[in-house]
C-alpha cells in the first residue's frame, strides 16, 4: 500500500514538475533558457537558400554555405552578392542581446505557429523613449526562439521569425524570414524581406578557427 | 553609300581617330587597375551596417563595365568625339580639300547626310569599344558576376539581369554621344577651324552643365543637352522611370534632327571658296 502510495506520490510529483508554467522562470531565465539551448551548437556548417525582396535589390534566389562557430563568428561563401542578417545566422544572437541589455521582463503570451510562447523584452536599465529594446518570443516548452524584433527610437527596425526543425538532437532554424523597415538599413529609405532556407546542416564538428579568418 | 565609304575610309585614316580609342583603352585599364587594388572601398557591407553579413563579389566584370562608362561618358568621350567629328567639315575645309570633294557630280546634302553617318559610326563604336575593353579586362581581373551601382545608395542586379541593364545602358550612351556628335558635326559646318567646332563644341556642353546646376536655371533645366546626356542612367536603377526615359531619349532624337537640319542648311548655302 506504501509502496503503491510512494509509487503515485512520485508520479504526480512528476506530473506536476513537468506542467509547471514556465511562467514560474523569471524573464531573465526563460532568456537564458533559450540561449543555453543555442549554446549547444558549437558551430555548424549549412547549405542556406537566400531570397532578397527590396526596391534597389535585383537577384533571384540563390544558394550560399555557411559556417558559423561560437561565440559569435560567421564566414559566408557565395558567387553572387547576398545579404544576411547577422542575428539570423548567429541562431537569435540572443548572448548579444543578453549583453546589450540589462533588464528582462514578459510582455505577454501567445501562441506563434501553434506553439505556445511568452513574449520577453529586454532593454537597458535607463529605458527611455528614445532607447532601444528587443522583443523576443520565446517557445515556453522547447525554448526555442521563434520571433524577434529590434526596436529603436520607437521604431521597429528589424523583425524575423524562427521555424526550427530537429537534426539529430538539435533544434535548428529550418527558415528565417527577415522584415527590415525602412529607414533600418544604412543610407536606405525603402523597406527589404529576406527569407532563408537552410539545408544541409553538418553540427558541432569542430570547425577550425582559419576558416574565419578574414580573407577566407 | 560611296560618299558613306569615302567618309569612312577618311575619318579611319585620322590618327586622333585611332588615338581616341588608345586613350579609351588606356583609361579602362587604369580603372581596372585602380579597382583591383581598392577593392575594399566597394564593399557592400559598408554601405549596410554591421547588422548584416555579406557575401559575395561586388567587384566584377559588369562593375568595370559600368564604372568606365560612368567616368568616361562625363568628359572623356564627348571631347573625342567633338575633336574627331567636329573637323569633318571644317577639317576639310582648312586643309582646302572640301572644295574638291563638292566639285564632283554629288549632292551636297549626301555629302553632309555621309559626314554624320560617318560620324555616328565613329561615335558608337568608340563607346560600344569602351564597354567591350571594360567587360574583358574585368572579366580577365575579376570574373563574371553582379552588377552592383554605387549610386544613391546600392543597387544590386544579378548577372544576367546587370548584363541587360548593362547593354541597354551602353545602347543609350550612344544615342546621347550621336547627339554629342550632331551638336560637333553642325558647329563643323559653321566654322573654319576644326579646333574651333571641337572646343565650342565641348564649351556648350559645359556652360550647359554649369547652368542645369544652378539653382537659379532649374526651370530650365530640362531644356538643356545635358540634363539628357546621362538618359543611360535611367536603366541602372531596379525600378526604371519609364516616363524620364522616353522624354530623354525623345529629347536626344529631336535634338539629333534639329542639329542635322541646321547643319543641312549652312552647309547647303555656305560658299566654299578655298
Amino acid at each position: 500500500m506504501l509502496k503503491h502510495l510512494t509509487a503515485i506520490c512520485g508520479v504526480l510529483a512528476l506530473v506536476f514538475a513537468s506542467a509547471t508554467p514556465a511562467r514560474a522562470l523569471t524573464a531573465m531565465e526563460m532568456v537564458e533558457r533559450a540561449l543555453q539551448a543555442t549554446e549547444r551548437v558549437e558551430d555548424y556548417t549549412a547549405t542556406v537558400a537566400v531570397a532578397i525582396e527590396a526596391p534597389n535589390i535585383n537577384i533571384a534566389r540563390r544558394q550560399v554555405n555557411v559556417w558559423y562557430k561560437q561565440p559569435d563568428k560567421v564566414h559566408v561563401e557565395s558567387e553572387g552578392v547576398v545579404i544576411i542578417p547577422r542575428d539570423a545566422l548567429l541562431l537569435g544572437n540572443l548572448a548579444l542581446h543578453l549583453k546589450d541589455y540589462a533588464t528582462a521582463s514578459f510582455a505577454g503570451e501567445g501562441q506563434i505557429a501553434g506553439r505556445p510562447v511568452h513574449c520577453v523584452k529586454l532593454a537597458p536599465r535607463d529605458f527611455g523613449p528614445g532607447s532601444g529594446r528587443v522583443l523576443l518570443w520565446i517557445d515556453s516548452e522547447r525554448y526555442l526562439l521563434l520571433k524577434s524584433e529590434v526596436w529603436r527610437g520607437g521604431k521597429r527596425q528589424l523583425a524575423a521569425r524562427f521555424h526550427h526543425t530537429n537534426v539529430r538532437g538539435y533544434w535548428m532554424p529550418e527558415y528565417i524570414i527577415t522584415d527590415v523597415a525602412e529607414g533600418a538599413l544604412r543610407d536606405r529609405r525603402s523597406a527589404a524581406h529576406i527569407e532563408l532556407q537552410f539545408m544541409n546542416y553538418r553540427i558541432n564538428t569542430g570547425l577550425s578557427d582559419s576558416i574565419f579568418r578574414e580573407g577566407n | 553609300m560611296a560618299a558613306l565609304r569615302s567618309e569612312l575610309s577618311k575619318l579611319w585614316r585620322q590618327r586622333i581617330a585611332w588615338a581616341s580609342f588608345g586613350v579609351v583603352l588606356a583609361l579602362v585599364g587604369l580603372v581596372t587597375w585602380g579597382s583591383y587594388h581598392e577593392r575594399e572601398r566597394f564593399d557592400v557591407s559598408e554601405e549596410l551596417g554591421s547588422a548584416f553579413v555579406v557575401a559575395g563579389k561586388s567587384v566584377t566584370a559588369l562593375f568595370v563595365a559600368n564604372a568606365v562608362l560612368q567616368v568616361a561618358l562625363t568628359v572623356l568621350v564627348p571631347l573625342l568625339v567633338a575633336v574627331v567629328v567636329g573637323g569633318l567639315v571644317a577639317g576639310e575645309r582648312q586643309s582646302g580639300t572640301l572644295r574638291t570633294l563638292l566639285s564632283r557630280p554629288v549632292a551636297r546634302w549626301r555629302v553632309l547626310m555621309a559626314k554624320l553617318a560617318a560620324g555616328w559610326a565613329f561615335t558608337i563604336s568608340l563607346t560600344l569599344f569602351l564597354g567591350l575593353v571594360g567587360l574583358g579586362l574585368g572579366q580577365l581581373v575579376f570574373g563574371w558576376g553582379d552588377l552592383v551601382v554605387f549610386r544613391r545608395g546600392l543597387t544590386i542586379f544579378d548577372a544576367q539581369t546587370g548584363s541587360m541593364r548593362l547593354l541597354q545602358a551602353y545602347a543609350l550612351a550612344c544615342l546621347s554621344m550621336c547627339a554629342v556628335a550632331a551638336l560637333a558635326l553642325m558647329l563643323s559646318t559653321v566654322f573654319n577651324n576644326p579646333m574651333t567646332a571641337a572646343g565650342l563644341t565641348v564649351a556648350v556642353l559645359l556652360v550647359s552643365q554649369i547652368v542645369g546646376a544652378m539653382p537659379y536655371f532649374e526651370w530650365a533645366e530640362s531644356y538643356l543637352l545635358t540634363a539628357h546626356l546621362g538618359v543611360y542612367r535611367e536603366v541602372l536603377a531596379v525600378t526604371i522611370d519609364g516616363e524620364s526615359l522616353r522624354s530623354s531619349a525623345g529629347y536626344l532624337a529631336a535634338f539629333m534632327v534639329v542639329a542635322s537640319i541646321i547643319s543641312l542648311i549652312v552647309f547647303e548655302r555656305r560658299d566654299v571658296t578655298c
